[in-house]
């Protein structure tokens, strides 16, 4: 049986988008969502700018799949996409100050440092995505710094109040282990 | 009598800032002689540094929707492309006079720009100048290394709507006149279709 879209890899998502599988970009969109969008509003766009440069940036990548058949490196290309239209958008924005401008002088363009730390939150992000959902809204919550009360996160997981930090303990736990995994995959493949 | 094995539950917490002063410093006095506890309280401050940040960095739903949507669109162009047997190749932009230089601090003035774009099969040159009122003119120059014909289209990003087309010159110049906008080039030379973009005029 074949493999679904989200169990692709990279150039098999490419490949399945170039025979014009809907599902497949859908997953490829889902796979680097969070990284595309992180980018905009790190650099400190509002929501509506960040939305911007997130549309922008699809279009651009569809326009590209026919050039990007060999793409291990897709992460790197959407980041460098996402850093020059964030600075495109941003420089536009600089000049019609409005909603959702803020100091946008500081945008870094093309930063290493950043692309490396980027891309190392999309490997974590890649090892979240393989919890189980309970575990992912858990510790996407509890570890915010404007998190609920532990009473409303409690209702919100329909798990008890008691069970929050030993669930807390475990998942962090599995996905300290499904990193690992993760780190001898990439030293092995 | 040895001590039990300091868990991830008690790191966690120690993390999340939930243990009392006292609690905290006698933690961390144990995490100081195990190893293998000191080793997870690194990865796990990691973990929780990237947690507290995934949360912002998802898309808003509206946002998925558009960019879930947005191949229905384009996709009987870029299957035509990938049928016809094109070769599609992307041209880098190496240079972008209103780009933010981090040591010089240039900027570029918003009237007129150089920008140039490189892949393994060509070198583009352009120049975007105010041409009359309310136009654009891009004065460009390519150079293939090859005497095929060279066809130019200035494609519009949002809709991909041609706004302009030209035949390069034997010696690589073409000029194209636009409205402002956010544009690619489209160049064709026999069955290479190279995409330099986004072009952002003025």
């Amino acid at each position: 049986m074949g493999k679904t879209p989200n169990e692709m890899t990279d150039p098999q998502l490419v490949e399945a988008c170039l025979d014009g599988d809907d599902g497949a970009w859908t997953a490829l969109v889902d796979r680097y969502a969070a990284l595309v969008y992180s980018i905009p509003t790190r650099q400190g766009l509002g929501e509506d700018l960040s939305q911007d440069v997130f549309q922008n940036v699809w279009t651009i990548t569809i326009r590209y799949l026919g050039a990007l058949r060999d793409p291990q490196g897709l992460a790197a290309w959407l980041i460098t996409t996402t850093q020059r239209e964030t600075w495109r958008v941003a420089r536009r924005a600089s000049q019609q100050p409005g909603p959702g401008y803020e100091d946008l002088s500081e945008v870094a363009w093309a930063d290493p440092a950043e692309a490396e730390l980027l891309e190392e939150r999309q490997r974590l992000r890649r090892s979240l995505a393989r919890l189980d959902d309970r575990c992912r809204a858990l510790l996407t919550e509890v570890f915010r710094e404007d998190r609920p009360s532990y009473d409303l996160l409690a209702e919100r997981l329909s798990i008890p109040r008691g069970s929050i930090g030993p669930t807390r303990g475990r998942c962090l736990e599995k996905l300290r282990t499904l990193v690992a995994e993760d780190d001898t995959n990439q030293l092995s493949g | 009598m040895s001590q039990s094995p300091i868990t991830t539950e008690q790191l966690a917490a120690l993390i999340a800032g939930e243990l009392s002063e006292p609690e905290a410093a006698a933690l961390r006095l144990s995490i100081q002689h195990d190893a293998d506890a000191a080793d997870r309280f690194v990865q796990l401050e990691q973990l929780a540094r990237f947690l507290s940040e995934e949360r912002d960095a998802q898309a808003p739903a509206d946002a998925m929707r558009r960019a879930h949507k947005a191949f229905a669109a384009s996709r009987p162009g870029l299957i035509e492309t990938v049928r016809n047997g094109v070769r599609r190749i992307v041209a880098a932009l190496e240079f972008d006079s209103r780009m933010p230089s981090a040591a010089l601090g240039l900027r570029g003035s918003a009237q007129a720009a150089q920008l140039t774009f490189s892949c393994e099969d060509a070198e583009i040159d352009l120049e975007i100048v105010a041409e009359g009122a309310e136009g654009w003119r891009l004065r460009g120059q390519i150079d293939t290394g090859l005497e095929d014909s060279v066809a130019i289209d200035l494609v519009r990003t949002e809709d991909e709507t041609t706004v302009a087309h030209t035949t390069a010159r034997t010696d690589g110049e073409f000029i194209l006149d636009t409205p402002a906008g956010s544009f690619s080039l489209r160049i064709r030379i026999g069955k290479t279709l190279i995409d330099a973009g986004p072009i952002v005029i003025p």
